[in-house]
């Protein structure tokens, strides 16, 4: 190794950090290298300089302006989350537009509820079904050489229950078919309860869960 | 709440119950308690403006980094977690701001060292003898300026190391290196300061 090669080494034993391996290369280098020996003084001179200005602080002053801005800035940063909290945050709207939107979205969504909900006496009229009825609904079906013709009636009561009518197409009163409540015959251990509503259109179905409430 | 910045100021981390006291602090200051987090700056401000202080050079933008470190504490400090240390995380964005900040000075208008340069922020020699001071001051200067002509990572390794007095290990863990790579970094940093301050020193006489 070259005395370049050992400078390395010597900036490492003035600060302390060289490692316990290299001590007796460096040691016996020094031992007959007199300009090493003069670089190593210089280069501890310089250490001890650093080590002076180590030892400095900064101003206190300054400290204490640093500490005042950031509070200040801190300060200016919450008043205006303060300011943005009163408006939307994505459209920036004043609260009473908020607002607006809120009652208008209520409303929208209160008539699209109240579309699905039929009032006592208004029926749908279903076609004929010869199959046994859906097993969801607990019903026994009719028996296959009578058509009957399911009417669904949807309550929007608490408890949400659904009362069945059935009529058979010879009745004479097919028109106006005599309700029957059946409720008591669900078998509301059926999890959840399904309603098939046939629409005028044959290619449409409607299919409704209704989850079923504990009593 | 000045008495209770000086008492808890006072308390130095090798102190037994600093690192509970800072732990309690520092869950205070998540809470949103301006107080508890003004004591984690009166109790960080050397470190933080210290080193910009050193790593930049000059007082303005030392003051603007260490204000810009605070802030990132405050606004960051929800994902801070205790057991990892303050200072060091603390170290970690005092390099990256005044990396930021020292790389959009070279990205802007060239500037001299001499009119960046100020009186460098330290607290005044206390010295009487003025000659002395006026040494200390001079001697700051050159190595300011010397480190200034060392690469980044060597400038970060020798700030903290021998600025800072940071153990090499601590040092290794805040810039994401060996250890090895640490000391190699201060020695060519050390060999470079020694050489800039002869070649100064040298004209001078």
């Amino acid at each position: 190794m070259s005395c370049g090669d050992y400078e390395g080494l010597i900036a490492l034993r003035v600060g302390g950090d060289l490692p316990r391996e290299d001590e007796g290369r460096l040691d016996g280098h020094l031992a007959g290298c007199s300009a090493c020996r003069q670089f190593a003084q210089e280069l501890q001179e310089c250490q001890n300089a650093l080590m002076r200005w180590r030892s400095e602080v900064p101003d206190s002053d300054l400290m204490e302006n640093v500490r005042r801005n950031v509070l200040a800035r801190i300060e200016e940063g919450q008043e205006a989350i303060g300011r943005w909290r009163l408006q939307l945050p994505i459209f920036r709207l004043p609260l009473r537009f908020a607002a607006g939107i809120a009652i208008a979205t209520l409303l929208v969504g209160s008539l699209w509820l109240t579309r699905h909900r039929r009032p006592p006496g208004r029926e749908v009229q279903l076609p004929s079904r010869q199959s046994a009825a859906s097993p969801s609904l607990g019903v026994p079906g009719p028996r296959r050489e009578t058509q009957t013709r399911v009417i669904a009636q949807a309550q929007t009561a608490p408890k949400r229950k659904v009362r069945l009518t059935a009529s058979a197409p010879g009745d004479s009163r097919a028109g106006q078919p005599e309700p029957v409540d059946i409720m008591e015959k669900l078998d509301t251990s059926l999890q959840p309860l399904r309603i098939e509503l046939q629409t005028a259109d044959p290619n449409i179905r409607i299919i409704w869960f209704v989850p079923k409430r504990s009593e | 709440m000045r008495a209770g910045i000086a008492a808890l100021t006072a308390i130095d981390n090798n102190h037994p119950g600093s690192a509970d006291l800072e732990q309690r602090l520092l869950a205070r200051a998540k809470a949103g308690d301006s107080e508890a987090f003004e004591i984690l700056m009166v109790r960080y401000q050397h470190q933080v403006l210290g080193t910009a202080l050193r790593l930049l050079g000059n007082q303005e933008d030392a003051c603007d980094a260490a204000q810009e470190v605070f802030f990132r504490f405050y606004k960051y400090r929800y994902t801070l977690q205790p057991s990892r240390g303050i200072s060091a995380w603390l170290y970690r964005i005092t390099l990256n701001v005044c990396r930021d900040l020292l790389r959009r000075r070279r990205g802007g208008s060239e500037v001299s060292l001499d009119e960046k340069r100020s009186e460098g922020g330290f607290a005044p020699v206390s010295s009487q003898d003025l000659e002395r001071k006026l040494a200390l001051s001079e001697d700051r200067r050159i190595l300011q300026d010397a480190l200034a002509t060392l690469p980044e990572k060597a400038r970060m390794a020798l700030v903290l190391r021998d600025l800072q007095g940071l153990e090499t290990s601590e040092v290794a863990r805040i810039l994401g290196v060996s250890e090895v790579t640490v000391r190699s970094h201060i020695s060519i940093a050390r060999v470079r300061i020694k050489k800039y301050r002869d070649r100064i020193l040298g004209r001078r006489s």
